[in-house]
């Protein structure tokens, strides 16, 4: 295979490709900042809540765990709308599903993270007298938030892959645009190997930070 | 009775209903003694001193400070016990596993309590902080978070982190069980230098000697009960209770010491 | 709000291509699972190895694998293996072949956290003890091994079930690809979609349970 040609007929779809890339990021990004937030909220919830509220939440957790992203984003396409009797659009169906299944998961590495901090660093709050008001915000959320770190940077990665599957609802992300041009040139090895290799860099690199911090970061502090 | 600076008065502690740990315990000291608890691994000393801190719901009891109740189980209820939470906080405690907050610097660890809970300014507890760890050898450590510590570092920075609360009375529960031998020295010479300023102590170790040297009163503890209770040059050389003079046999391999 | 009527007789109606469907999708899971199993031990192998390009190979096929969204590796393989060799395997084979790879490179990683969590003292006994380094990985390197890894080995494998979802985007008749036709002749997206969820969860539950199981009983025998 030629190359320059194949690195010049990519130039020709720069404009397409950088589109369904923006696309991409910008739905990975609303889905991680409204996922989190439900994540801790529920882990939360798991660990102290009312007892019919931990019944729900956990099975929230479970369904969005327990099945294929794909078939949520079809529910949230199809179903949703039809039972509510409303058009939700496209974009907002979309967010929504990854808000929810990034929640899901995210809510496991917080629980993880909140169960890691052992009772001993409780007592020690007990006994300098640091009330919920000091101990929550200053030694159990900043604890739990570095250990989560990590995993819940392998979670970004996962949504950011998983972000691929609503070009299958006709979303133009980058394998939407990717597929479409590979479709209307018959080109598709320099095109589809152009589009993978885009989702592994922005994916190794996060990859790399993860175990960079691990490392570095929580290594020096032995979390 | 309650003229005692602290009295602990019939204290019951059970875990899970059935297991008894705490059976009745009726217990006084004086402000400036220094209580050794000795006693057989798993016979409860841990829990007194933590029911002691409010850190254990209690099953039967209570206990006051200066005669002031800051404890009190309620029989007729499984609620939590009352806690008089402002003079709980005259209570200090030391643990084995230094429990220092990982994420925070040796500073941040002194001051987060006296700045968040107590409110006093960042100046002045930074001030009374790296006074205080100045005159423990560790002023230069302030910015270094805990992992980078040694053992007996950690240890002296947790001690000092409650002393920086003022507390009336310190208990520290085996703080020397995890350290190095070459380290424990450090440590208990801190303890040593507390005993000189006649703090009041509840102290938990296995080091007799250490126990002998510090200990206004030695106390032997075994079943949940307070089996002896005697002065350490009693203790030590002429215990009253076989029990006592057993357990001693065994940890010290000699019949006294002296 | 809208009102919606429920009618579930469709499922009924269409009760033998769902499961024809189901049968596809169990199929390609029981196949790759067994090829990840494998397959993961063996690239493990090669990125431990002492042969350098062994390692950089193995290392490399882990990465592209991980850090890609599996949408566009089954893509990629539907669009560009024809082409490279000039043949057009039976789709259900290349589903084999991507959904293989990739469960054989996440396999790969828990396999060789497992190993890596085995203390050094254990090796040091083995020597101590005089074992040769074949007996030394076969009887005590390897068992330990498996066992650490098993939560995470079957975590992976229901992620592969769900996976297993999105060759319906290449037309493959699995539980997914007749849920979609399926919603789409019989204008009953709603009941066939739940269904379908439904399913999915219902196979993922059971084996999120035996995950829990193990994880217990291995806390409490290695503790
Ligand atoms: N949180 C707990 N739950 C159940 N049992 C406990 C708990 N803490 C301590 N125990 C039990 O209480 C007994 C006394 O423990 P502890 O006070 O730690 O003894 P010591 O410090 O004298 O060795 C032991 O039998 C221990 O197993
Ligand atoms: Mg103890």
């Amino acid at each position: 295979m030629d190359i320059t040609a194949a690195l010049g007929f990519l130039w020709d779809y720069r404009l397409a490709l950088s589109v369904g890339l923006g696309n991409t990021l910008h739905f990975t990004a609303l889905g991680l900042v409204f996922g989190l937030t439900i994540g801790f909220v529920v882990s939360v919830v798991r660990q102290a809540g009312h007892p019919v509220l931990k019944v729900i939440v956990t099975t929230y957790v479970e369904i969005f765990r327990g099945t294929p992203v794909l078939i949520q984003l079809f529910w949230f396409f199809f179903c949703l709308p039809a039972i509510l009797g409303v058009e939700l659009g496209n974009v907002f169906s979309t967010v929504l599903t990854l808000s929810l299944y990034m929640g899901a998961i995210s809510s496991e590495s917080f629980r993880a993270a909140l169960k890691a901090i052992g009772a001993e660093q409780r007592d020690a709050c007990v006994a300098l007298g640091l009330p919920a008001r000091v101990s929550v915000p200053y030694v159990i959320l900043p604890q739990t938030v570095l250990r989560a770190v990590p995993t819940l940077l392998s979670n970004c990665v996962t949504l950011f892959k998983e972000s691929a599957l609503v070009s299958a609802v006709g979303m133009a992300d980058l394998m939407y645009q990717g597929q479409m041009i590979a479709d209307a040139t018959a080109r598709p090895i320099e095109i589809l190997t152009a589009t993978a290799l885009i989702y592994f860099v922005i994916a190794f690199s996060v990859t790399r930070i993860v175990s960079f911090y691990e490392r570095g970061y929580l290594a020096r502090m032995r979390l | 009775m309650s003229s005692s600076f602290l009295n602990v008065q019939g204290l019951r502690k059970s875990f899970g209903g059935h297991l008894v740990v705490l059976d009745d315990i009726n217990f006084q000291m004086e402000a400036g003694e220094r209580v050794v608890v000795i006693g057989p691994s798993g016979s409860g000393k841990s829990t007194l001193l933590r029911c002691v801190m409010g850190l254990e719901k209690i099953d039967h009891g209570r206990i006051e400070l200066e005669g002031v109740r800051y404890i009190e189980a309620d029989p007729k209820s499984t609620k939590d016990n009352f806690v008089n939470i402002p003079v709980r906080n005259k209570v200090g405690m030391v643990f084995q596993h230094y429990t220092l907050f990982p994420h925070l610097t040796v500073l941040g660890n002194l001051i987060l309590a006296p700045m968040r809970a107590r409110g006093e300014s960042r100046s002045s507890s930074t001030e009374r902080a790296m006074q205080l760890l100045t005159r423990l050898g560790l002023e230069s450590k302030a910015g270094a978070f805990p992992g980078m510590l040694s053992g007996g570092q950690k240890q002296r920075v947790a001690i000092a982190r409650a002393l920086l609360l003022d507390p009336k009375i310190m208990l520290f529960d085996e703080v020397t069980s995890a350290l190095d031998p070459e380290l424990v020295t450090e440590v208990e010479g801190l303890m040593l230098e507390l005993a000189e300023q006649k703090m009041s102590m509840m102290i938990v170790t296995h080091d007799m000697w250490f126990a002998k040297r510090i200990a206004t009163r030695v106390i032997f503890s075994a079943d949940g009960r307070i089996i002896e209770d005697a002065p350490p040059s009693k203790m030590f050389t002429n215990p009253a209770e076989p029990r006592t003079a057993d357990f001693l046999k065994k940890v010290l391999h000699v019949e006294t010491i002296s | 709000m809208g009102r919606y009527t429920w009618d579930f007789s469709v499922i009924a109606a269409n009760w033998d291509p769902l499961m024809a469907g189901l049968a596809v999708t169990l199929q390609l899971t029981a196949i790759c699972a067994v090829i990840g199993l494998v397959g993961g031990f063996l690239v493990c192998q090669m990125v431990m190895s002492r042969i350098a390009p062994l390692r950089w190979v193995a290392i490399g096929f882990i990465e592209v694998f991980r850090c890609t969204p599996a949408l566009v590796q089954i893509i990629w393989i539907f669009y560009c293996v024809p082409f490279f060799f000039g043949v057009f395997y039976d789709p259900f084979y290349m589903a084999i072949l991507a959904l293989g790879m990739n469960i054989t490179a996440f396999n790969a990683e828990a396999y060789r956290a497992a190993i890596q969590a085995i203390p050094s003292s254990h090796y040091d006994a083995c020597t101590a003890l005089g074992l040769s380094p074949l007996k030394k990985t076969l009887f005590v390197i390897l068992p330990q091994a498996v066992l650490m890894a098993i939560p995470v080995l079957l975590t992976n494998t229901i992620g592969l079930l769900q996976q297993t979802s999105l060759v319906a985007i290449v037309a493959i008749a699995d539980l997914m690809y007749e849920g979609k036709t399926l919603a789409t002749q019989t204008y009953r997206p709603i009941e066939i979609y739940t269904t379908v969820a439904f399913i999915y969860f219902a196979l993922s539950v059971p084996l999120s349970q035996v995950v829990g199981l193990c994880e217990r009983r291995l806390r409490s025998r290695l503790a």
